[in-house]
C-alpha cells in the first residue's frame, strides 16, 4: 500500500516542477494558475481514488518509509483520515480557482504557489500519518510553509503578524517534541494502533500517568496553537487577516484542523478514558467558543469577524472532543461498575456516538462555511480594498450570487435548522444535555466522575449562548453586506452597478463549496450519518460505536429547541450589543454612526502578554543570568591578573626620555595637578615635567658618552683598578 | 599499508612547513600561489580519505617515548568518523578562502597554518593512546592559533592570547588526569613491547582495583578534570569564554574550520577518555556524571541566550557553537547508546551546519562588508542562493524537519529519558528544546529580514550580487548535505549503532 504516500509525495514533486519551470521559463503567471488547478485537481483525484479503493474493500496496511528523519515515515488510511484528505484537496482546489481570479496581479504569485503546494503536501501527510513522528514531521513543515502565507504581502504589519505566527508555530512545534519525547518513552511506541493499547495497560498498573499528562499537556500547546484554542489563539486574528484571503480560507479550513486532529488522536489514543483530559479539554473549548464569539461580535471588521468566527467554531469542537473524553470515562466506568443495566450501557454509548458524530461533522462543516465565507470576503476585497464594515457596506446589494452562498454559509454555521451547522450542533448539544442528565443519575448513585452536573449544565447554557453570538456576529455582517446602504452614496451606486464582480472560476469555486451546505442540513439521515459513520476515528473504543447507531429524529420538538434558543439569543445580543452600542444609538440621538471596533486595545494579549513575555521579558532574564554565567571565569582571572600576577603594562616605545625620567616627571606632573586642583584652586598649565626631564636625562647622557670614549675616562678606570687591587692586597695582609 | 596513516600526518604538516618557508617571492604572482595551494590541498585529503574510506589504516607503532608510553596510532570507526568530516569540511573551507583571502595579508601563512592544522587534526584523529592523542591535542592548539591571530590586529592578538591561556590550563587539568589514571592502567604485550593506555572500547579503568586501593575519589576527581579539561575545547561550561572571542576574529573560513572542526577535537578527546580508557560504567551515578550533565545544560542555555542578545553575526554563530557542542556533551554524559548515537549524529551534523552558517555569513560579510545582523534587509533577493542556502542550514541547526538537526535531537532527547537520571532526564530534553527555540530566535530573523523586509538604501545603491562560484558551492554543498542526512540519515546511524554497541 503505497497509495497515502503518493498523495503526500505528489505536491512535493510538484512544486518542484513549479520552480523549475519559474526559474527556465518567463513569468507566465496565468500558466502558473493553471498549473496550480491541474496539480489540485490531481491531488483531489488521488485523495479520492483512495476512498474509493477504501471502499471497494481493498485493505491499506500500515505503509512506511524508512529512516526518513531516524526513525522512518508511516502512512496509514482509515475513513476519517479518508474524508479530510478529499476535505483538503478539495479546499486546495476551490482556493486555487479563487486565487486564479484572485492572485492575478499578484507579483509575488509564483513563490505563493510553490509554497501553497508543499503546504498540501504536508496537510495530506499529516491525515495519513500512521504514528506521531510522521505527525510532528509534517506538522512542523506545514508551520513553516504557511508562514510565508502570512507573511505574503511584505507590509510591516502582515511581517509582524507573521513574525507572531513563526513565533507560536515554533514554540508550539518544540512543546509537541517534549510530548513526543516523554510519550515515546512511557509508552514505546508512537503508532496510534498502538498507543491505545500501551495508554490503557499503563493506567491498569496506575502508574506514570502523570507523565502522559504532562505529555499531553505540552502537546496541547502545539496542537492547540495551530487550531486557535483560547490562550494559544494570539496568533490567529491578525495571522488571518494579514493573510491573502485562499490562504486565509485554507488556514481557517484546513489547517486550523489538523491542530484539532492532533487534540483528537491525543484523547484518544493517549490519554483514552482520562475524564481529567476531557474536563478540561471541555472547559478549554467553552472558553474559546465563547470569547472568539464576544471577540466576533465586537469587531469592527468583516475579516476579523469571521477570524473570531473560526476560533469561535473550533470551541465548539473542542468541545466535542472533551464531551467524547469525558463520555468513555464514563463508558469504562459504567461497564467496569457492573450495577448498571446494559440498558444504561447501551444509553451512553448512543450519547457517545452523538459527540463523535457531532464533532466529526462539525468539523466538515466549519470548513465548507469558511471557505465560502473567506472566499467571499476576499470577492468584496478585491473590490472595496478594505475589510473596515463602514467601507464594505452595503457592497452586497444587487448581487444574488453573492447574497445566496453568504447566507447559505452564514446562516449553515448559525446553526439554523435545515443547515448543516444545525446538524452537528445539535449532535453536540444533545449529548451534552444527555450527558448531564445521565450524570444526575450517576451521581445519585454515588459515582465519581471528572465532570459535575452542574458544570456540564453551566456547559450547556455557555454552548448555547455562543450559539447565539454566532447568530449574532453572522447577522452583523448579513446586515452590513446586504442590508445596509453606504453612508456614501456615490461609493454605493458604484458597489450597485458593479455586476460582474466574480469571475466564472471564482463563482464555481465559491459554489462548489456552498452546495453540500443545505444536502447536509436537509438530509441529515442520507448525507450526513452515513459520512459520519464513515469518518469513525479509529480507535480503542469505536467497535462499541459502529453498532449502536440510530438514526436521531433532528427536526423533533426536543432537539429543535436548542436551536431555537440559540437564535433566541443571538437576536437579543444583535439587538442590544450591534444595533445600540455598536452603532452608538444608546449615547447619541444622532441616525446612523457606523459600525466601530467595540473590544479595548489595551485588551491585547499578544502585544501585552506573548511578546512582552516571550520577546522581551524571557530573553531579558535569561541574558543577565547568561552574562553572569558567561563573565564568571573571566572576572576571575582579571582579578588574579590584579593580585596574585600582576602583570606589566604592554611595552611601548617612549617618544623620548626613558622610563625613569618618564614616571618622574608624569608623577611630578600629577602632584603639582593635585596642588593646584586643591589648594590654589586656579587653572593649571601643565609644566611638561616628562619633557624638561627627558632633555636633561638626553644632555647627561651625551655627556657620559663623550667620557665613556675618552682615553682619560680609561686610564681613569685603570686607575680605580690598581687602586683596588692594592686596597684589597692590604686587607689579605 | 599501515604507512598510509603516517602520511596522512605528515605530507599536510610538510606541505604547510614548506610553504611557511618559502620565501615570498618564490611563487611569483597570487595566481601561482592558489594553483600550488590547492594541488597540495588536495595532496594532503588523498591519503586522508583513503584511511578514512578503510582502503588503508590498522595500527602503527612509531617510536617509544618511555618505557611504555610509544607514540601509537591507530584507526577505527570513531576516528573514521571525526577525520571523515575533517577532511570535508577542510576541502570545502580551504576552496571557500581561495576566494575570500584575496582581501586579507599573508596568504601564505594562513594556508600553509591551515595544513599543519590539518595534519595534526588527522593525528588527534588516528592516535592510538591517551599520550599519543595528548601530544596532537596540544599541537593542535598551537598550530591553530595563528588562524586566530591572522588579521594581526589588537583585538586577534588578544583573542589568541585568550585562546593559548584558556587551552592550556584545560590541557593541564587533563595531563593530570592522566598522571593519575596511569597507575591503574593495565600493561599489554604486544610484539615484544609492553604498551600502556591504549584506547580499548568499553575502557580499562577497573572500579574494584580503584576502590581497593581506597582512591576512588581521587581517581573520579581526576576523570572530572579530564572531561572539564578537554571540554576546554568543546567550550564547556566555565571555561568557554575563550571560543566567542576567538572564533569570531579568525577570517571566515578559518572560523568555520575552528568552529565546525577543531572544537570536534575536544570532544573527540573526552569521548577517547571517558569511553575508551575510564570506561562508562565506572562513571555511571556518580557525582561526576550529575556534574558534567548539569555543566552541560548551563551551558547550553547559556550560549543560546548569549546568542539570541548578540548583535554581531560571527559572534552570534560562536555563542551558537557553544550551545551546540553542549549539546553533543549532555549527550555523552548521558553513558548510555542512544544518547551517544545522538552526540555522535550531532557531531557530524553541526560539523556540517556550523562550518556552512560560517561559509555562508563570510560570503555575505565578503561581498558586502556587513557584519551586524540587523543590515541584511532585503540582501536575500540580491543573493538568493546563498541565502536560501543559509536558511535551510538554519532550519538545520534548529532541528525543522526534513533537515538533520531533528534526527540527532531525537536520539540526544530519548537517550536522557532513558538514561533515568533524577530530575536530569527531562531537564535535559526541555533544556534542548528551550535552546532549539532561541536558535529559531537568533538565526531565522536574518533570512526574514534578507527575503521578506524591503531592502534599505545602502543595499539599493550598491549592486551586490551573488558570491562567485568558489565561495558559493562550498555552502550549497553543506546545505545539501543538511537536507540529504536529514532524509536519509540510515548509514551513519548504522555505523554509529555499531560504534555504541562496542562501548556498552
Amino acid at each position: 500500500m503505497i497509495g497515502a504516500f503518493w498523495a503526500v509525495l505528489f505536491p512535493f514533486v510538484m512544486s518542484a516542477a513549479v520552480w523549475i519551470m519559474a526559474r527556465s521559463r518567463a513569468k507566465d503567471r496565468k500558466g502558473f494558475a493553471a498549473i496550480m488547478v491541474f496539480a489540485c485537481a490531481v491531488e483531489l483525484a488521488v485523495a479520492l481514488g483512495l476512498t474509493l479503493c477504501d471502499l471497494s474493500g481493498v485493505q491499506f496496511g500500515i505503509s512506511s518509509i524508512p529512516c526518513v528523519g531516524g526513525l522512518g515515515l508511516h502512512f496509514m488510511y482509515t475513513g476519517f483520515r479518508g474524508v479530510f484528505g478529499v476535505v483538503t484537496a478539495f479546499a486546495w482546489l476551490v482556493t486555487a480557482l479563487f486565487s486564479c481570479g484572485y492572485m492575478k496581479n499578484d507579483t509575488n504569485v509564483i513563490r505563493y504557489d510553490i509554497f501553497n503546494l508543499l503546504t498540501l503536501g504536508a496537510t495530506m501527510g499529516i491525515f495519513y500519518a500512521a504514528d506521531l513522528f510522521t505527525l510532528f514531521f509534517f506538522f512542523e513543515m506545514m508551520s513553516f510553509t504557511s508562514f510565508l502565507w502570512v507573511a505574503h504581502r511584505q507590509t510591516r504589519e502582515a511581517l509582524h503578524a507573521a513574525g507572531t505566527y513563526l513565533g507560536i508555530a515554533v514554540a508550539g512545534g518544540m512543546s509537541i517534541l517534549m510530548g513526543l519525547f516523554i510519550v515515546y518513552d512511557r509508552l514505546g511506541t508512537l503508532y496510534f494502533d498502538a498507543m491505545y493499547g500501551q495508554a490503557v495497560a499503563l493506567m491498569e498498573r496506575g502508574a506514570g500517568m502523570g507523565w502522559l499528562f504532562a505529555a499531553a499537556g505540552c502537546m496541547f500547546v502545539g496542537f492547540g496553537a495551530k487550531a486557535g484554542a483560547f490562550p494559544v489563539h494570539v496568533w490567529l486574528p491578525d495571522s488571518y487577516t494579514e493573510a491573502p484571503a485562499p490562504a486565509t480560507a485554507l488556514l481557517s479550513a484546513v489547517l486550523s484542523k489538523t491542530g484539532v486532529f492532533g487534540i483528537l488522536l491525543l484523547t484518544l489514543d493517549v490519554l483514552p478514558t482520562q475524564g481529567g483530559w476531557g474536563a478540561f479539554l471541555l472547559i478549554v473549548g467553552v472558553v474559546t467558543m465563547a470569547a472568539g464569539g464576544i471577540r466576533g461580535v465586537l469587531s469592527g471588521s468583516l475579516k476579523t469577524t469571521l477570524a473570531y468566527s473560526s476560533m469561535s467554531q473550533i470551541g465548539f469542537v473542542l468541545t466535542g472532543v472533551g464531551m467524547q473524553s469525558l463520555l468513555a470515562e464514563f463508558l469504562m466506568a459504567s461497564a467496569n461498575a457492573g450495577h448498571a443495566q446494559s440498558e444504561q450501557v447501551a444509553e451512553i454509548v448512543t450519547v457517545f456516538g452523538m459527540a463523535v458524530n457531532g464533532t466529526f461533522l462539525h468539523m466538515l462543516n466549519h470548513a465548507l462555511v469558511k471557505l465560502v465565507l473567506f472566499m467571499a470576503a476576499g470577492v468584496i476585497f478585491a473590490h472595496v480594498g478594505s475589510y473596515d464594515l463602514n467601507q464594505v457596506r452595503g457592497f452586497g446589494r444587487r448581487k444574488p450570487f453573492l447574497l445566496a452562498v453568504f447566507v447559505l454559509a452564514a446562516a449553515g454555521v448559525g446553526g439554523i435548522p435545515l443547515l448543516n451547522g444545525y446538524v452537528s450542533k445539535t449532535l453536540l448539544h444533545e449529548s451534552i444535555a444527555e450527558y448531564a442528565g445521565l450524570l444526575e443519575t450517576a451521581a445519585a448513585h454515588g459515582a465519581v466522575m471528572a465532570a459535575t452536573p452542574v458544570m456540564m449544565r453551566a456547559v450547556e447554557a455557555l454552548f448555547l449562548f455562543s450559539g447565539g453570538l454566532t447568530v449574532a456576529y453572522m447577522t452583523k455582517l448579513f446586515v452590513v453586506l446586504f442590508v445596509g446602504k453606504n453612508s456614501d452614496k456615490k461609493v454605493q451606486e458604484a458597489y450597485e452597478a458593479k455586476h460582474s464582480y466574480a469571475s466564472l472560476p471564482t463563482k464555481i469555486a465559491i459554489g462548489a463549496c456552498a452546495l453540500p451546505i443545505p444536502l447536509i442540513g436537509v438530509l441529515p439521515d442520507l448525507v450526513a450519518k452515513p459520512l459520519a459513520e464513515y469518518g469513525l476515528v479509529q480507535f480503542g473504543l469505536s467497535e462499541l460505536l459502529a453498532h449502536h447507531q440510530d438514526n436521531m429524529h433532528y427536526y423533533s420538538l426536543k432537539n429543535l429547541s436548542g436551536a431555537l434558543i440559540s437564535i433566541a439569543a443571538g437576536a437579543v445580543i444583535y439587538l442590544l450589543v450591534v444595533r445600540f452600542w455598536m452603532q452608538g444609538r444608546l449615547f447619541s440621538n444622532r441616525h446612523d454612526k457606523g459600525y466601530r471596533e467595540l473590544f479595548p486595545a489595551w485588551l491585547n494579549p499578544e502585544k501585552y502578554v506573548y511578546r512582552a513575555v516571550l520577546y522581551t521579558a524571557v530573553p531579558f532574564v535569561l541574558g543577565i543570568a547568561a552574562r553572569i554565567l558567561d563573565s564568571m571565569v573571566d572576572t576571575a582571572v582579571v582579578i588574579l591578573r590584579r593580585t596574585i600576577y600582576r602583570d606589566r603594562a604592554l611595552p611601548y616605545e617612549l617618544p623620548e626620555g626613558n622610563w625613569a625620567t618618564h614616571s618622574i616627571g608624569c608623577s611630578m606632573e600629577r602632584v603639582r595637578l593635585l596642588y593646584y586642583a586643591v589648594m590654589r584652586k586656579e587653572g593649571y598649565a601643565p609644566k611638561n615635567y616628562a619633557h624638561k626631564l627627558a632633555l636633561k636625562s638626553t644632555d647627561i647622557f651625551e655627556n657620559f658618552h663623550i667620557i665613556e670614549r675618552s682615553l682619560s675616562f680609561g686610564l681613569f678606570m685603570f686607575c680605580v683598578g690598581l687602586g683596588l687591587t692594592m686596597i684589597y692586597l692590604l686587607v689579605v695582609n | 599499508m599501515n604507512y598510509m596513516i603516517l602520511i596522512a600526518i605528515i605530507l599536510p604538516i610538510a606541505a604547510g612547513i614548506i610553504l611557511l618557508f618559502l620565501p615570498d617571492g618564490a611563487l611569483g604572482d597570487r595566481k601561482r600561489l592558489l594553483s600550488v595551494t590547492g594541488v597540495s590541498f588536495v595532496a594532503s585529503a588523498l591519503p586522508a580519505a583513503c584511511v578514512v574510506s578503510g582502503r588503508a589504516g590498522g595500527a602503527l607503532e612509531l617510536f617509544v617515548l618511555v618505557d611504555e608510553l610509544p607514540v601509537f596510532f591507530a584507526v577505527d570507526s570513531l576516528g573514521r568518523i571525526f577525520a571523515g568530516i575533517v577532511v570535508v569540511v577542510f576541502l570545502l573551507a580551504g576552496f571557500f578562502s581561495f576566494v575570500y583571502m584575496s582581501h586579507e595579508q599573508n596568504e601564505k601563512r594562513y594556508y600553509g597554518f591551515y595544513l599543519i592544522t590539518f595534519g595534526v587534526l588527522m593525528g588527534l584523529c588516528f592516535a592510538g593512546n591517551l599520550v599519543t592523542m595528548y601530544l596532537f591535542y596540544e599541537l593542535m592548539t598551537l598550530a591553530s592559533m595563528p588562524l586566530v591571530i591572522h588579521s594581526g590586529s589588537r583585538e586577534a592578538v588578544m583573542a589568541a592570547l585568550k585562546y593559548l591561556f584558556y587551552s592550556f590550563c584545560g590541557a593541564y587539568m587533563a595531563l593530570f588526569g592522566i598522571y593519575v589514571l596511569y597507575r591503574y592502567a593495565p600493561v599489554y604485550e604486544m610484539s615484544g613491547a609492553v604498551h600502556t593506555m591504549y584506547f580499548v572500547p568499553g575502557g580499562w579503568l577497573d572500579a574494584e582495583a580503584v576502590a581497593q586501593s581506597g582512591s576512588m575519589g581521587l581517581c573520579l576527581a581526576a576523570v572530572f578534570l579530564m572531561i572539564v579539561g578537554f571540554g576546554v575545547k568543546a567550550g564547556c561550561f566555565p571555561f568557554h569564554a575563550w571560543l566567542p572571542t576567538a572564533h569570531p576574529v579568525a577570517p571566515a573560513p578559518a572560523s568555520a574550520f575552528l568552529s565546525g572542526i577543531i572544537v570536534k577535537g575536544g570532544v573527540l578527546a573526552v569521548i577517547r577518555a571517558v569511553y575508551y580508557c575510564v570506561g562508562a560504567d565506572f562513571l555511571r551515578g556518580t557525582w561526576v556524571q550529575t556534574t558534567w550533565a548539569v555543566l552541560a545544560v548551563l551551558t547550553l542555555l547559556m550560549g543560546s541566550s548569549l546568542a539570541f542578545k548578540e548583535k554581531v553575526l560571527k559572534k552570534r554563530l560562536a555563542y551558537s557553537t557553544v550551545s551546540n557542542l553542549s549539546y553533543i556533551l549532555l549527550g555523552l554524559s548521558m553513558l548510555n547508546a542512544t544518547a551517544f548515537t545522538g552526540s555522535m549524529l550531532h557531531v557530524v551534523f553541526h560539523a556540517f551546519i556550523k562550518s556552512g552558517l560560517f561559509l555562508a555569513a563570510g560570503a555575505v560579510i565578503f561581498a558586502t562588508g556587513k557584519t551586524k545582523v540587523h543590515e541584511y534587509m532585503g540582501l536575500g533577493r540580491r543573493m538568493p542562493i546563498l541565502f536560501w542556502s543559509y536558511t535551510v542550514v538554519s532550519l538545520g541547526l534548529i532541528g525543522i524537519p526534513p533537515t538533520s538537526g531533528l534526527v540527532s535531537k531525537w536520539y540526544l532527547a530519548a537517550g536522557c529519558l532513558e538514561s533515568g537520571l533524577a530530575g536530569l532526564s527531562w531537564v535535559g530534553p526541555a533544556a534542548l528544546l528551550i535552546s532549539a527555540l532561541l536558535t529559531a530566535g537568533y538565526l531565522l530573523p536574518l533570512s526574514v529580514r534578507g527575503f521578506l523586509m524591503a531592502p534599505d538604501y545602502d543595499v539599493m545603491r550598491n549592486d551586490y550580487r551573488e558570491p562567485k562560484p568558489l565561495m558559493l558551492v562550498p555552502v550549497v554543498i553543506l546545505a545539501g548535505a543538511t537536507l540529504v542526512l536529514g532524509v536519509y540519515p540510515a548509514p551513519l546511524i548504522h555505523l554509529i549503532d555499531g560504534i555504541a554497541a562496542g562501548l556498552f
